[in-house]
């Protein structure tokens, strides 16, 4: 059993070529993604970033991984959430960070007197009326993540008790972290 | 006898570019359930859309569909939360969110109307419609642009085109942006494709192996041509390693020499409209990639919504007859060149996986000898346990599609013989089944089956659910096309056992073939 055809001419072969290069490169990508290491896709991104997957060790290995999620992740995040606090400039590699303000709140850093190794983080939301976020999210500039979910304000203010080793009050001190309300 | 830096050349063929893993991650992504989010239908049709560089119409129609999501949702992230909102992205789905979004909140902006076939638009300088079937294709697009040019440049393409879409030139200038980013990204990420190159070491095989015009192509010259490709042969082209891909380029060469040809592009022409039962096309769902009459495999259909819902074929089933059907009816000339295929490239994948897991050299060379190769006669057992299968199931389709909870007498009347949803698409529902020709022991048989196959969408239960039985609908005519192409393949088969040499007879003759090749290419002597 064959195939009998008539080769077709120069000009008319070149027509033939166009479609054979689209067939080609379709049957070869088909081919070529069965073997292919698949990332995190952009919607899992969203599911995470919006609150409605809270645990993803995958993706937060990745984003620590992943210059461009991360970068994706936090303008996602940037845009999904309440406010967002950009990196900050320092005016010394050591000095941290102990008040972050945007127009919707201020978030402020305060020792506590009682317990030396504990801090508090008393976010103020500058209208008492509004509606106030349900989590705290730090992004490192080294793509790790920390979140914390909030208490209820109270009169506007919200305020959390931590241990000064916290990973969550490291990345709220340090400059060059964006921090997210959402 | 070692095996060769060989294992090099096939990890470094195995290495997915940028490209490929990022259609791979859209491919993968999984809906809360862990399903796939994509039917793979919607998979492949992206693939092609953006290897082909044939993606500025889907831009289009996705711009066009971000300015409608903007209109209706709420919150900051409205067109965020449509394309990534919704888990498993099908158009009933997308259909019911939009659905109750506009009944929740209302269009934010005028111009928009939703109805049974999908969403229409008007605009100050004209109109523009886009059905429901097209929108998971649009959303796997979406996830595809923002992996390639990241998040924030889409989002601000999309932010400066909403705030000013009264116009179609809007929406337009807004495709045209996104086109150009998506060029730039693809001219550093398309892999420099060799595929010219392969073009033409086919036509220089088949002028030297024929005549100035009249060339052949049977099996034999398939085989022929791969073992030049792959034993050292000045002309040799990396790219017909495997000898599925050397079978996979002759398909591709006869499609496009058909495809090509103006004969059959005007033999083939299909008028737009939405008449499918007179060949016409629906607009709202042109896929405007494929060559109008190609043949497509109807495991496509199977594969997609709303046929997907109803496991039809297992994984293995579809995997042994994926290349049987992609071939379609050119494998009814070539039959050897598919069983050697399914056969010895089935072993060829064996061995490259092999390689690439760095398994012990001794099972390699067990494999390169092929004595574990199934046989032609065994391979053509199966083919029939399939077609036997595809029969079992089409028995089973007939119960569901006319069981007793369904009057049969105003399903014939109404041609709508799943008891589909008053505002289903019907369009491509094909009328298989004429129950009251029907006898009972057929009908009994029917359901016998049914009650027996035991997968997901053969319960009483989903009887009951109108997208199981729009899926059965649908999904009847693409069982019927795939056991019609199985079983003419296997009369070919049956012709070539008659024969003076029969399938055995090839079988050992092509053994060792395969063998020797394989051996010059991943076994070297010491």
């Amino acid at each position: 059993m064959s195939i009998q055809i008539n080769l077709p001419d120069d000009k008319e072969l070149s027509v033939v070529q166009a479609h054979f290069l689209d067939q080609d490169s379709v049957r070869q990508t088909m081919t070529d993604l069965r073997d292919a290491t698949p990332g995190i896709a952009f919607s899992r991104l969203w599911r995470f970033a919006s609150g409605d997957v809270t645990h993803d060790e995958e993706l937060l290995t990745a984003l620590r991984q992943d210059k461009k999620l991360t970068a994706d992740f936090n303008a996602l995040l940037q845009k999904v959430s309440w406010s967002h606090f950009p990196q900050v400039a320092a005016a010394s590699t050591d000095e941290t960070l102990s008040l972050r303000e945007t127009d919707l709140c201020t978030i402020r850093i305060e020792p506590s007197r009682a317990e030396p190794n504990q801090v508090y983080v008393i976010i103020e939301l500058k209208d008492p009326d509004a509606s106030s976020p349900g989590s705290l999210i730090t992004s490192a500039s080294d793509g790790s993540l920390e979140s914390m979910e909030l208490p209820t304000d109270q009169g506007g203010v919200i305020q959390l008790l931590l241990e000064k080793d916290n990973a969550l009050l490291m990345a709220l001190s340090d400059h060059s972290s964006e921090v997210f309300l959402r | 006898m070692e095996i060769v830096e060989a294992t090099g050349h096939v990890l470094e063929a195995g290495k997915s570019s940028e490209l490929t893993a990022l259609l791979a991650t859209v491919a993968d992504a999984t809906a809360m359930d862990g399903e796939p989010r994509f039917a793979p239908k919607t998979c492949h049709d992206l693939a092609r859309a953006i290897v082909c560089r044939k993606y500025a119409t889907g831009i289009l129609q996705l711009c066009h569909l971000v300015n409608a999501v903007d209109a209706c949702g709420s919150g900051k992230d409205r067109w965020e939360r449509f394309f990534f909102g919704i888990d498993k992205v099908r158009g009933t789905a997308i259909r019911a969110w939009l659905t109750q979004t506009v009944t929740e909140n209302d269009w934010r902006r005028p111009g928009f109307e939703l109805d049974s076939t999908g969403l229409h638009m008007a605009y100050g300088d004209g109109e523009f419609a886009l059905g429901y079937g097209r929108m998971p294709f649009l959303t796997a697009l979406l996830e595809t642009v923002i992996a390639m040019i990241g998040y924030e440049p889409v989002d601000q393409v999309f932010s400066n085109m909403t705030a000013q879409a009264t116009d179609q030139e809007e929406i337009k200038n807004a495709a045209n942006s996104l086109n150009r980013l998506i060029y730039d990204w693809l001219r550093d990420h398309l892999p420099g494709t060799q595929t010219a190159e392969k073009f033409e070491a086919i036509v220089n095989f088949l002028k030297s192996n024929g005549d100035k015009n009249s060339v052949l192509i049977s099996d034999e010259n398939i085989l022929k041509f791969w073992q030049q490709q792959n034993n050292g042969h000045a002309d040799a082209n990396g790219d017909f390693r495997t000898f599925r891909s050397a079978v996979g380029g002759f398909i591709d060469f006869l499609r496009a020499v058909e495809t090509g040809s103006s004969q059959s592009s005007v033999s083939y022409a299909r008028s737009l409209g939405t008449d499918r039962e007179a060949g016409e096309v629906d607009p709202m769902v042109l896929d405007e990639d494929a060559p109008a009459g190609a043949w497509q495999t109807p495991l496509a259909q199977l594969d997609s919504p709303p046929a997907d819902a109803i496991k039809f074929l297992n994984k293995r089933e579809r995997e042994e007859l994926d290349f049987l059907m992609d071939c379609g009816p050119l494998a009814i000339d070539l039959p050897l060149s598919v069983l050697r295929s399914d056969v010895f490239g089935a072993v060829q994948a064996r061995i490259t996986q092999a390689l690439r897991r760095k398994e012990k050299q001794k099972h390699v060379l067990n494999l390169l000898v092929c004595d574990d190769a199934e046989s032609y006669g065994q391979r053509t057992e199966r083919y029939h346990d399939h077609e036997q299968h595809l029969l079992r199931v089409q028995k089973a389709v007939l119960h569901a599609l006319t069981g007793d909870a369904i009057d049969v007498e105003e399903v014939d009347t109404q041609r709508d013989p799943a008891g589909l949803p008053e505002d289903a698409d019907t369009t491509n529902v094909v009328s298989l089944f004429s129950s009251k020709a029907m006898s009972d022991d057929v009908r009994q048989e029917g359901e016998e089956t049914f009650k027996h196959l035991n997968r997901k969408g053969f319960s009483d239960n989903d009887l009951d659910d109108p997208e199981i039985m729009e899926g059965f609908s649908v999904g009847a005519g693409a069982l019927v096309q795939a056991r019609d192409h199985l079983a003419d393949y296997l009369v070919v088969l049956a012709r070539l056992q008659a024969a003076d040499e029969d399938l055995e007879q090839t079988f050992s003759t092509d053994q060792e073939v395969f063998k020797t090749l394989f051996t010059v290419m991943y076994g070297e002597r010491k």
